[in-house]
Order: C-alpha cells, then sequence, then structure tokens
C-alpha cells in the first residue's frame, strides 16, 4: 500500500517490483494483494506485455482514503496531528 | 494506561519507520529505471566519441558535439522508461534549460582554471560527470552513488597511469561501466 502510494499519478506496480520493494515472496505477497484487493483497497490487472504476462497492481481511491487515514492515525499517536 | 500508551506510540513510530522505508525504496526503483536506460546511451556516446577523438583529434569536438545532442535528445524522450513506471523526466523546455545552465557552467569553469587541452576538458568534465552521480546517488540510491564512485576511480586511474591513453581508456573502461551501470540500473 505504502509503495503504490507513493507512485506518481496513482500508476501501477508490477508484481516483481512490489515483490522487490517489500522483499515478500511470491506466496506471502500473492496472498497479501488477494486480501487488499477483496477488500476492495487494490485493483489486479493481469495482461500480457510484449509477449510476458505481467499483472499489475492499482491503488482504489478507497485505498488511497484508508491508507491516508491509516497513516493520519499513526502520527495521531505519536501526537503529530 | 500510560503503558499502553507508550506502547502505541512505539508501534506507531516503527509502523511509519516501515512505511518511510518502502516509500524510500519504491522512490530509488522508480528512479533506477527511469535512468538505466539513458545512462546506457551515455555510455555509447563515451564509447565512439572517446574512441573517435583518439584516432582522430581534428574530429573530436565535432564527435563529441554530436554525441552529446544524440544523448540529450535520447535521454529526454521517453522510449527507454520502464514500462512500469512513469517516473517523470524533465520536459523538452526544461531539458534544454538545464543543457544551457550546464554549458554555462562548464564555459565559466574552463574559462576560471584556464584548461584549454582536449584532455584536461574530457578529464575535468568526466570527474564533474563523476560527481554529478554521487550527488544524485546521496538523494536517490546507493546504486548511484557506487556508479559515481566507480567513474571518479576510472578517470583517475586513466588520467595518472595512462595519460596518453586517456580517451581510449576512458572510452573503453568509462564507456563501457557506463553501458553495465545502465544494465544494472534497468535490472533493479
Amino acid at each position: 500500500m505504502a509503495a503504490l502510494h507513493a507512485e506518481p499519478e496513482g500508476a501501477p506496480l508490477e508484481f516483481t517490483r512490489l515483490k522487490k520493494i517489500t522483499g515478500a515472496t511470491d506466496g506471502n505477497l500473492g496472498r497479501q494483494i488477494k486480501t487488499l484487493a477483496d477488500a476492495g483497497y487494490l485493483l489486479i490487472k493481469k495482461d500480457f506485455y510484449k509477449n510476458r504476462p505481467r499483472t499489475r497492481a492499482f491503488l482504489t481511491s478507497v485505498g488511497k482514503a484508508g491508507f491516508e487515514a491509516h497513516v493520519a492515525y499513526l502520527k495521531s499517536l505519536l501526537g503529530d496531528m | 494506561m500510560a503503558q499502553k500508551s507508550d506502547f502505541d506510540s512505539k508501534a506507531a513510530h516503527r509502523a511509519l519507520s516501515d512505511i518511510e522505508g518502502v516509500q524510500r525504496r519504491s522512490s530509488a526503483l522508480r528512479f533506477y529505471a527511469a535512468a538505466g536506460g539513458d545512462m546506457f546511451v551515455w555510455g555509447v556516446v563515451w564509447l565512439v566519441a572517446n574512441l573517435l577523438s583518439f584516432a582522430r583529434p581534428d574530429l573530436s569536438p565535432a564527435a563529441w558535439i554530436t554525441g552529446i545532442i544524440i544523448g540529450a535528445l535520447v535521454s529526454s524522450s521517453s522510449d527507454y522508461r520502464s514500462p512500469s513506471s512513469v517516473e517523470k523526466k524533465l520536459s523538452l523546455k526544461q531539458s534544454a534549460a538545464l543543457f544551457v545552465i550546464i554549458a554555462i557552467a562548464l564555459t565559466a569553469i574552463f574559462t576560471i582554471i584556464g584548461i584549454k587541452s582536449r584532455l584536461e576538458t574530457n578529464a575535468l568534465i568526466s570527474t564533474l560527470v563523476a560527481l554529478g552521480y554521487c550527488m544524485a546517488g546521496i538523494w536517490k540510491g546507493v546504486r548511484m552513488l557506487i556508479i559515481g564512485l566507480a567513474i571518479g576511480v576510472a578517470v583517475m586511474i586513466g588520467w595518472i597511469l595512462l595519460r596518453e591513453w586517456f580517451e581510449v581508456w576512458m572510452g573503453i573502461v568509462g564507456g563501457s561501466l557506463l553501458m553495465l551501470s545502465g544494465i544494472w540500473l534497468r535490472k533493479a
């Protein structure tokens, strides 16, 4: 969520890139993405790019709002807000 | 209750640090993907322009001007972006402005220091490029810093030990270093 939120203009991230950023295994990341997609926070698109399968994750508006609320809550615990 | 509050703030601090770390890594990888292609192209420019300068010194200015124009045009195009990246590059107008500023700064430096020879000019610009990559590395990611240091070391070795073959050294070693660095960044 943090990686996707950092992308400019709500750009998607490929599964392979997310794996490198998070350091998670295929299975672990796949499960987390599915859970977040089921909750409506992410949108998953699977297609082919240059004859290779590609999985991309998009942060939805619900996900963006949820993530920002979560960060605001964490900051409030630190007394930043 | 005070203990719980302390635990909450510690957990919150840790969570915010994790988020910041992920966003920093994400930003670095996005930058690498965008910069890798450009670096490869500049490696080819260094290779060809340096070797041509060594073989035909009379063609050196033309080789470098042509190479720099080609490199700048390719850098400002979007063909070398990663398909998953939308890293904002400079617009054509910004690229042109940056090019003019760098040209003015280099002219001022050469005038003040009094550098006239082809090799001195080459060594100074190559050192400035290395310095630029090091500075970019401090803000954008450690790989750029490593590349800058490697180029700086290559320039120093060539200048101190292989002065007569400096352009051949910089073409083959410096150019290859940039091309391999470009591939390294793209694969990050």
